[in-house]
């Protein structure tokens, strides 16, 4: 398994929604190493099943538009799992209670980052505002601080 | 959250708001009159859809894996139904192999939609009990219980996406199902990998089942007043009575099993209405014969259980003539969603191990390739949760004019409305209703397992708003939040 789980999600046909996906892909093509310790996953929406993978790895990103931001601003924070966190049953989960699902059902839950990025519109379209669009580049830096900071502490 | 609202006129509103444990951003009221009795209750779904749109002036072979970027939960069904809709443009017949294969990765998303809904939402109502502790009812609770209940929904679920990875190289949105047919053959050892995966699915299936089985006497009361009432069913249907999940007539039963319509997919205008409502974003399809809204049916596993005579595998028809017993034949009461739900994991495991087990599977005669010879397509295949439909309109040049999309958590709008009504008017007595019985009212809405996820998932984006109409439809009070 890989040391570091990057999971960034969201509806790529919700604009600014789609924010989380377009930066993994992006990471994804940066980190075509078959050797990288590091594993990028862009979908739709957080599912249960990811919990096992999460249970695996040293540390996690979760990557997400979010609507608590400023559009275009981007935001490291620490997640800790939580069972009973908003909308944790749903179809889809939230990081917090997708983490408390791989600390219950798999054993253990990793250290765990959100990088959020602030959200203008989710208006039905397969475009980022240009707000977003700039974002991506410092989010994607942010994210790989992030990774730089798990790789280096755990050598 | 839950909220009291009271009215002017001296009735009053029980908001629950949001519904847990469904998909999406939805709510619903339920109107009291003066003595405190349940009047009615709606669904109010607040997302916005607007998809058909984003196609118009694309071309139409990118409607593939465009539409399957729609949907979070079930990418697949709407992959398969665009795809359809323009092998319908395309005027062809697509290769028997391609057809299989598709067929495979739709019955492996059956599996992961199913399972979610069953474990992951509804198991802790049958589990833990609809009157046990909220903060404990959900999946934490499974796991605390009976872990092996939790692992296995985390197992069907996998095993379901990990077919369609095998098969479209991509977990989510998979571009592999194309007009035509499919991108590229299957490979030996693919084939050898997921039927390595099935025999642990089957059992899991099939425990759950016996489990489930002997929990129906704890609910007798839910079976009772959760949605069960005549109704309509529509599925699709093949002629010698089997449970047809990709291709088939649409058809309308009533609630003696009669035929009472059945046509072509592309006639589907003729025969079925759209109705807007001022309290929700989720169109009312109706059966137009019969006008709006007694046109009312349901689809989805229900419906479709009840249409077919077979399922077409040894242990799903086991299963099903069982489920036959319920109620002689007919079953209304939509608490047996979960019921079917079960049996067509079971089938569904069951048909992708006879499918990749059959002749010519391996075939590399897989895709179909022609130009635009129709300026209309229409794609009609069961989706999980009922009857999906795309129908596209292109110009000259292949480009997208038109666009409409009827997605199956549509169709049950009027059911579930109706459903939650009766279930409110059985457990709610008076202004302030324990939390368990308020959990009931939701639990209808969670045996239809509605999808909404065409949603948003933003973080923090809840996106609620509270309407209250009056009695003459007007809005009297609007909050955002």
């Amino acid at each position: 398994m890989p040391d570091i789980l990057v999971i960034g999600y969201g509806n790529p046909l919700r604009g600014d929604d789609g924010v989380g996906p377009v930066i993994a892909e992006e990471l994804a093509r940066r980190l075509r190493d078959p050797e990288s310790k590091v594993q990028v996953v862009a979908c739709h929406q957080l599912n249960p099943e990811l919990a096992e993978p999460i249970a695996e790895t040293r540390a996690v990103i979760f990557i997400d538009a979010s609507v608590d931001l400023k559009p275009g601003e981007v935001r490291v924070t620490a997640v800790a799992p939580d069972r009973f966190s908003p909308g944790a049953f749903v179809h889809s989960m939230k990081p917090s209670a997708l983490l408390a699902t791989a600390s219950e059902l798999f054993g253990q839950a990793p250290p765990a980052k959100s990088v959020g990025i602030g959200a203008s519109s989710f208006d039905v379209g397969a475009h980022l505002t240009p707000q977003v669009q700039k974002a991506v580049k410092v989010a994607i830096a942010a994210v790989e601080k992030e990774i730089a900071g798990y790789l280096h502490t755990s050598h | 959250m839950r909220t009291q609202k009271k009215m002017s006129n001296e009735k009053h509103t029980i908001t629950i708001d949001p519904v847990t444990r469904i998909e999406g951003h939805s709510r619903i009221s339920i109107h009291l009159d003066s003595s405190g009795l349940v009047e009615n209750a709606q669904l109010h779904v607040t997302q916005f859809r607007g998809f058909e749109k984003l196609c118009q002036g694309r071309p139409f072979y990118e409607m593939p894996s465009l539409m399957a970027r729609i949907c979070g939960i079930c990418p697949v069904s709407h992959l398969i139904t665009s795809a359809k809709a323009c092998d319908a443009i395309l005027a062809v017949r697509i290769p028997e192999t391609a057809e299989r294969l598709r067929r495979i990765m739709h019955l492996a998303q059956f599996v992961q939609s199913h399972a979610l809904a069953f474990f992951h939402l509804a198991s802790p109502d049958f589990l833990l009990g609809l009157d046990s502790d909220p903060a404990k009812r959900n999946l934490f609770g499974v796991a605390a219980h009976t872990p092996q209940l939790a692992h296995d929904g985390i197992k069907l679920r996998k095993f379901g996406q990990e077919v369609i990875r095998i098969l479209g190289g991509k977990r989510i949105h998979p571009a592999w199902i194309v007009p035509g047919g499919v991108s590229h053959p299957l490979q030996e050892e693919d084939r050898d990998a997921i039927l390595a995966m099935v025999p642990e699915a089957r059992e899991i299936a099939l425990r759950t089942l016996v489990w489930f089985k002997r929990q129906l006497e704890n609910f007798r009361e839910e079976i009772r007043v959760f949605a069960n009432f005549p109704s309509m069913f529509m599925a699709l249907a093949k002629d010698d009575g089997g449970l047809a999940l990709y291709k088939g007539w649409i058809r309308l039963v009533n609630t003696d099993g009669e035929a009472i319509d059945n046509f072509e997919g592309r006639d589907y205008q003729d025969h079925i209405g759209e109705a807007v409502e001022p309290f929700s974003y989720l169109k009312s399809p109706y059966y137009k014969p019969k006008g709006y809204p007694d046109g009312m049916y349901r689809v989805g596993p229900l419906a479709r259980l009840n249409m077919a005579r077979h399922c077409g595998t040894p242990l799903a028809d086991q299963e099903l003539a069982e489920f036959r017993e319920l109620e002689r034949r007919f079953v209304l009461s939509s608490f047996y969603y979960h019921y079917a739900r079960l049996i067509e994991i079971l089938f569904a495991v069951e048909r992708i191990e006879y499918l990749l087990n059959s002749e010519g599977i391996l075939s590399p005669h897989v895709r179909a390739y022609a130009g635009p010879n129709e300026y209309e397509g229409v794609g009609v295949a069961e989706a999980p949760r009922g009857t999906l439909i795309h129908h596209y309109k292109i110009d000259d040049h292949g480009l997208i004019q038109s666009a409409n999309m009827i997605i199956a958590t549509a169709h049950n709008n009027l059911a579930m409305n109706r459903g939650i009504t009766q279930a409110a008017k059985h457990f709610i007595k008076g202004r302030v209703a324990p939390e368990g019985m308020l959990n009931r009212v939701e639990a209808v809405i969670r045996a239809f397992d509605p999808c909404l996820s065409c949603s948003t998932h933003a973080d923090g984006h809840m996106a609620l708003k509270v309407e209250i109409y009056d009695a003459d439809g007007k809005l009297v009070e609007e909050i955002e939040r």
